[in-house]
């Protein structure tokens, strides 16, 4: 039987020493190197971010209200950026959808008014609406589907879904709580870093969720589509791996579904089935996957933590910001709190 | 009744063995009962859970009004299941007689559901409301109605497991789900049977089979008695022999109360409650069964809106449509798996989401696939709308004839015998009636329904009334029609109008009045696509509105859209979709509707891939041959045909399965025979049996080919005579020889039986005396009788009366129709001076094939200046289409007279005559030099088939859109001289109105110029007139 068996069995086994953990972890471990500031760039790439900086920067740019570019002509249903918007393109941002448009000015203004406007329609303009979320979407995380748990060896966030512990039909709700934990990942993100490590958990937990069976047993591919479209154009260079771990044959179907949505950059990230304790050190992993922290979520402990944590830290964050000047293009190097 | 159903259970079983690896188990826990009892009257209560035909009791608890029976009762959950009720029945037992207490439905799909997709199979003891059907019948209440609530009778404890044979969880929802399939398929089978669509009547039809059940519990319930108590343990054998005796008794019985008492239970659907009391032995017990008045439900579907599907079912039914219509929008990829055929392994991969549901699809259309006849190659997938797609949908019911004549009976000539039936036509489209024995009123009540292409509209519909009989031919009694436009012109949208319509009659020796009566609807396509999408959707889900994730998910069951698409959605109603503002459902399908004519470039609708009612894939229309000239691969047009076919699923649907009328009223031995030694018969099939359409009516007529032809092609067909010398030398001797003996004034003993062979119509030829045969033979026409349609000079014109192919250019028409391996545009042409100016890519070719039966002379298709006429000699091969698409260069090697014309409109365009076999010779009336116009005379051919080919520069014209399109589906066009054929670029195509037919017999005569039939032939009781020179050919 052995020859059967897939390696990955193997590590799992359960270490002596376990840390007891039942809430986010809020900083890294300071054994990991410290922040360090982006490499400055070139002129050339520094004539490009002014252009866009430019463009953002002006106080006429005006955008639709409710974020659908085509509506109305009427100028009421145009407003300029507000302070939460100007919060949220900061440099680094900039930079990332200059990256991803390969130092192309024009798309990336393009592309950041995509989800500018994308984020007014879904109440993102505003970070004050974002504890309300937390609250309305509590429910869809009663089985942990999503948790933010531990650092990476590259003290990057380590954001874990888990798609067998879904309690809830396919609805507008779960992408409200992805969109939320991406939101709060972002806030969250230590110091210097600005990406996270995605782990994908396709192991069937039903029996963790009392005996209840869905008949999607993934995700409908048009879901995935969904979250792929919205982390693909409002999340770019986000990913730093993806790790789809605990693959049971019927997933790859699935898999194989989704892999053409996906574009060529971030699925280069994509590993499946890499023993975690490559890129996440034991006691940063849960024990499940053979790390040393025991972490068995609860939602009442985890949720209300977890919101409390990216409120003050939200709140840090915003008046760093103001301290700054509340421009567009701040470093959030700089607002962001040392470890 | 029992007994055949028992036998088919069994039959069920052993077929369905094989492919249910995985077997539900359905464990009942009952618990207790309480509250059941009237006026607390002590009883021996037993509870008997009874599910698809399985049956199970708990023991009896004695003198209980509170009992607590504590026993868990499995039972498997049928292959084949009908019904999703699980019923509890509480029966008051005393030794012999079983009194119905209560009983509690429960549907088994609602109750491991915990949301939409969730199940959990597992369910805790808890109480469960009873009532007592007699109450509710009472008050005229279903048990489901809220309003029968305070009539609860009582309840019961009852806790449920649902466990597969192997005890996986998982193993249990796939099983689950694929049984549940089932279930939804059965049903759906079960309306399409009973052609019923009501609510009412899918929840009786389940009730009726517990009713049907009711004999089997019987059973079950002696039996169980028997061994339960051991008091009767000594009567034991008393009882068996009496019950082995009683039992033929006691059916006989039960039917008979039934019948006298209950004539619902057996009879009609609408029977729910039959037997109250069942007992073992006693009369009075069976008579004490209700004596409810029957109230049948009507048993007429509701016809009045027209589409009346199996909406609503119940909220549950509805749901799991969603998956059953799976069925029809998934194609899957996943796993192998036994039942799969190689078929299905070509199935995208891109269109699925979750692994075992499409298995269960799989298996389902894998059983499905098995009943679709072999062709599979040439199954092709449905377009949702095809871009050409038809003006809508015809419905027509064929209601009456009245008053047919009286034809007396052949042999005695005494008294009647008419078993009349009828064909109906509308362009390529035949349908048959049945027929009705020994009348003269026929009632048929038979729909047909069809799609009317834009092309079709100056085509008429033709009714033709035949008399059925047993072993001679068919005898045709009548025969009316009646246009496209005027049945269009009278009729308003969404009415159902009466036609009648008079027949005209045969032998029309005495004046009677004899109507048919049609009801006709026409559904033009815009409604057809909001009907479907509204269906479809309905189908698909229950919701009402949808957020951007819920229009997501509802449109990945239909295909495959980007996300832009899906936010197009919501932008087109000014909405913003990330906002989660919702989209209702009737704007969904306003937007679905306009959606083809929105996007033109692509379709996303993949995933609809079959006919989502009857799960079918189409023959692709372009292969006529196969597609047996149905072109319904449009998905909304289909479907709008097949729900009017469950629709009127009571009366008889008649398909259009045959290709022409004489094949529809042909016997089979005679289709046999001619499949047999003419090969398939079908549209554009390349063997003897000719098929060409009739331009004016769009009918289907097939053209026999005469007896001197047939030697001929059996002769090119038979390789060793092709090329040999002694053949074409036998054939010019012979073509010469019978030019020279039809030239002789004693040929003219041949008219009279000429023109009866062929059945000619001598109306509309100029009257003189013919002083040989081939005088007769090119014969002039009345001046009068073929007058150019168009008056424009930039149209061409048919040059004579005959069949017409069209190829834009010469090489598309060797791809398709000219099949000479040798054929080429300069072998044609000989030395020809012009001919540098054409070749295979810049030539237009028009073929203009006369048939020996045809007005003989052609005419000049454009005004123009003849040039220098050039003749090539050659061979005397037959131009018959058969011919013409073997690898003989029919063309190039036979005879024919090239004619220069220089056109104003179409420059020069040469005007090739070909002579064919027994054409004797081919004389110009006309010579070089002379002006000519467009309609005029310009020769004509003596005696036998021939073919004027007319090679038109392929910048100068473009010919008429009918004719590309039947040529390009090798299907020759009767034309006439005069007809427009093509046009020059700049102006437009001549618009084809249909002529009002003011002659009666037209038709008759339209196919009395075409056909020849070796019918005609023995009817007429004469050999053909060139039968003896083509035997004397044949054997020298």
């Amino acid at each position: 039987m052995r020859l059967f068996q897939r390696k990955g069995n193997d590590l799992i086994r359960q270490p002596a020493d376990l840390i007891p953990c039942d809430t986010f972890i809020s900083d890294p471990p300071l054994r990991y190197t410290k922040p360090h500031r982006q490499p400055e760039l070139d002129n050339e790439q520094q004539v490009i971010y002014h252009a866009v900086l430019q463009h953002f920067s002006d106080p006429q740019l005006r955008l639709p209200v409710n974020g659908h570019a085509e509506d109305l002509q009427d100028s009421n249903n145009y407003s300029t950026l507000g302070d939460w918007e100007k919060f949220w393109l900061s440099r680094e941002c900039i930079l990332r959808y200059l990256r991803a448009t390969a130092w192309n000015a024009e798309q990336t203004i393009r592309r950041l008014h995509n989800t500018l406007l994308w984020r007014r329609q879904f109440g993102l303009a505003d970070y004050a609406n974002l504890k309300e979320t937390a609250t309305s979407v509590a429910n869809e995380n009663d089985t942990g589907k999503i948790s933010l748990l531990g650092y990476d060896r590259k003290s990057q966030l380590v954001l874990i879904l888990k798609n067998g512990r879904q309690n809830t039909d396919p609805s507008f709700e779960q992408i409200r709580q992805i969109v939320w934990f991406l939101e709060a990942a972002s806030i969250l993100a230590p110091k210097g870093t600005e990406c996270w490590t995605l782990i994908i958990d396709l192991k069937n937990h039903h029996i963790d969720n009392g005996g209840t069976r869905s008949l999607y047993e993934y995700p409908p591919l048009s879901l995935a589509k969904q979250v792929i479209n919205i982390f693909q154009d409002h999340y770019p260079e986000r990913l730093y791996k993806c790790l789809i771990c605990n693959v049971p044959n019927s997933a790859w179907t699935f898999l194989k579904l989704v892999y053409p949505l996906i574009e060529p950059e971030p699925r280069k990230k994509i590993l499946y089935n890499d023993p975690l304790e490559i890129h996440i050190e034991s006691d940063q992993l849960g024990a499940e996957y053979g790390g040393r922290l025991d972490f068995n979520y609860d939602n009442s402990i985890y949720w209300p933590d977890l919101i409390q944590t990216v409120e003050s830290r939200k709140k840090v964050q915003y008046e760093k910001f103001e301290a700054l000047g509340a421009n567009v293009g701040i470093r959030e190097f700089e607002i962001k709190r040392n470890t | 009744m029992p007994r055949l159903l028992r036998r088919k259970r069994g039959k069920d079983e052993v077929l369905d063995v094989n492919h249910s690896r995985n077997s539900l188990t359905l464990q009942v826990q009952v618990h207790q009962a309480r509250n059941f009892t009237i006026n607390e009257a002590v009883c021996n209560p037993l509870c008997l859970v009874t599910f698809n035909n399985v049956t199970k009791t708990t023991k009896k608890v004695k003198n209980s009004t509170q009992p607590q029976w504590k026993s868990t009762l499995k039972l498997k959950l049928s292959n084949s299941p009908l019904s999703q009720y699980l019923r509890l029945i509480i029966y008051d037992s005393d030794n012999t007689n079983f009194l119905y207490l209560a009983e509690c439905k429960i549907s088994i799909l609602t109750l491991f559901r915990t949301s939409r997709t969730h199940f959990k199979f597992t369910k805790d003891a808890q109480w469960y409301p009873m009532f007592n059907r007699n109450i509710l019948r009472e008050k005229n209440l279903s048990w489901m109605d809220p309003k029968a609530l305070p009539y609860n009778f009582g309840e019961l404890q009852l806790s449920f497991k649902l466990t597969s044979s192997n005890n996986d969880d998982s193993d249990t929802l796939t099983s689950f789900h694929l049984w549940n399939t089932k279930l939804m398929h059965n049903v759906d089978y079960e309306i399409m049977k009973k052609g019923v669509f009501s609510d009412d009547v899918i929840e009786d039809e389940l009730d009726f089979q517990d009713v049907l059940d009711e004999n089997d519990l019987l059973d079950v319930l002696k039996v169980d008695d028997l061994d339960q108590d051991m008091e009767l343990a000594m009567d034991i054998s008393n009882e068996d022999a009496l019950s082995v005796d009683e039992e033929g008794d006691i059916m006989g019985e039960e039917e008979e109360a039934a019948l006298i008492e209950d004539p619902e239970i057996f009879d009609t659907i609408g029977a729910v409650y039959g037997l109250d009391t069942v007992s073992l032995s006693s009369n009075a017990s069976v008579s004490s069964s209700s004596s409810s008045t029957s109230s049948s439900i009507s048993e007429t579907p509701s016809i009045s809106s027209l589409y009346s599907v199996e909406k609503g079912m119940d909220e549950n039914l509805a749901s799991l449509n969603e998956f059953h219509i799976y069925n029809g929008f998934d194609s899957t990829p996943s796993f192998p798996r036994e039942y799969s055929t190689p078929n299905e392994s070509s199935a995208s991969l891109t269109q699925d989401q979750d692994g075992f549901r499409d298995e269960d699809d799989k298996k389902l259309l894998s059983r499905r696939r098995k009943r679709i006849p072999k062709r599979k190659r040439s199954i092709h997938s449905f377009e949702v709308s095809k871009r050409e797609h038809s003006l809508g949908v015809v419905v027509m019911t064929l209601k009456s004839i009245t008053n047919l004549p009286l034809v007396k009976k052949k042999m005695s000539k005494t008294g009647y015998d008419m078993d009349p039936f009828v064909i109906i036509t509308f362009g390529r489209r035949v349908f048959k009636s049945s027929y009705k024995r020994h009348t003269l009123n026929p009632e048929y009540n038979e729909v047909c329904a069809f799609e009317v292409y834009p092309e079709e509209r100056h085509f008429e519909l033709v009714l033709k009334v035949l008399d059925k009989d047993a072993f001679s031919f068919h005898d045709k009694i009548a025969t009316a029609s009646i246009s496209w436009t005027s049945l269009v012109g009278k009729y308003q949208i969404g009415e159902i109008m009466n036609i009648d319509l008079p027949l005209n009659l045969n032998k029309t020796s005495d004046e009677h009045n004899s109507v048919a009566s049609l009801n006709f609807q026409f559904l033009p396509y815009s409604e057809l696509k909001r009907h479907f999408w509204t269906n479809s959707l309905d189908s698909l889900t229950t919701q009402k509105d949808f957020d951007i994730v819920e229009l997501g998910m509802l449109l990945e069951q239909i295909g495959q859209f980007t996300s832009n698409e899906i936010n197009e959605f919501f932008h087109f109603y000014n909405k913003v979709p990330w906002s989660r503002e919702k989209l209702t459902i009737s704007e969904l399908v306003v937007y679905l509707e306009n959606w083809t004519e929105n996007n033109k470039t692509s379709s996303p609708f993949n995933n609809i891939q079959t006919c989502p009612l009857c799960g079918r894939k189409v023959h692709k229309s372009r292969n006529v041959v196969n597609s047996k000239l149905n072109k319904e691969n449009d998905l909304i047009a289909h479907f709008a045909i097949c729900q009017l076919k469950r629709a009127h699923s009571r009366r008889t649907f008649l398909t259009p399965s045959y290709v022409s009328i004489n094949s529809a009223s042909r016997r089979w031995f005679s289709k046999f025979l001619i499949k047999l030694t003419y090969g398939k018969y079908a549209l554009g099939s390349n063997n003897a049996n000719i098929l060409v359409q009739d331009r004016d009516s769009g009918i289907i007529i097939e053209e026999k080919i005469s007896a001197h032809v047939k030697v001929g092609i059996r002769i090119i067909y038979n390789g060793k005579g092709v090329r040999s010398k002694k053949f074409k030398n036998l054939l010019r001797k012979q073509t010469i020889k019978q030019g020279k003996k039809f030239d002789a004034p004693s040929s003219v003993k041949y008219i009279p039986s000429f023109i009866r062979f062929h059945s000619l119509d001598m109306s509309e030829c100029l009257e003189v005396e013919y002083k040989s045969f081939n005088d007769f033979f090119y014969r002039k026409l009345k001046p009068g009788s073929r007058i150019p349609e168009s008056t424009i000079p930039g149209i061409l014109l048919s040059p004579a009366d005959c069949r017409a192919t069209v190829f834009p250019t010469v090489h598309k028409a060797q791809e398709i129709w000219i099949k000479g391996r040798q054929f080429s545009v300069s072998k044609l042409l000989g030395d020809c001076p012009h001919k540098p100016q054409f070749t295979e890519h810049n030539s237009s070719i028009a073929i203009f094939r006369l048939a020996p039966q045809d007005y003989h002379r052609f005419h000049a298709p454009c005004d123009g200046v003849v040039g220098k006429v050039y003749n090539i000699s050659g061979e005397y091969y037959t131009v018959n289409p058969m011919a013409i698409r073997t690898k003989l260069d029919v063309f190039g090697e036979n005879i024919r007279c090239i004619v220069p014309i220089t056109s104003p409109e179409f420059g020069t365009i040469l005007y090739i005559a070909v002579g064919a076999m027994m054409v004797g010779s081919i004389i110009l009336t006309c010579k070089e030099g002379d002006t000519i116009v467009r309609g005029q005379e310009m020769g004509y051919f003596k005696f036998g088939g021939s073919t004027i080919i007319v090679l038109v520069p392929h910048q100068k014209i473009f010919f008429d859109s009918d004719l590309i399109k039947n040529s390009d589906e090798m299907v020759e066009t009767l034309l006439k001289v005069g007809m427009s054929v093509g046009h020059i670029p700049s102006q437009p195509e001549h618009p084809r109105i249909k002529k009002h037919i003011e002659d009666k017999v037209e038709i008759e005569r339209i196919k009395r110029i075409i056909t020849v039939t070796d019918e005609n032939v023995s009817a007429l009781g004469s050999v053909p007139w060139e039968y003896d020179q083509l035997k004397n050919l044949s054997t020298s």
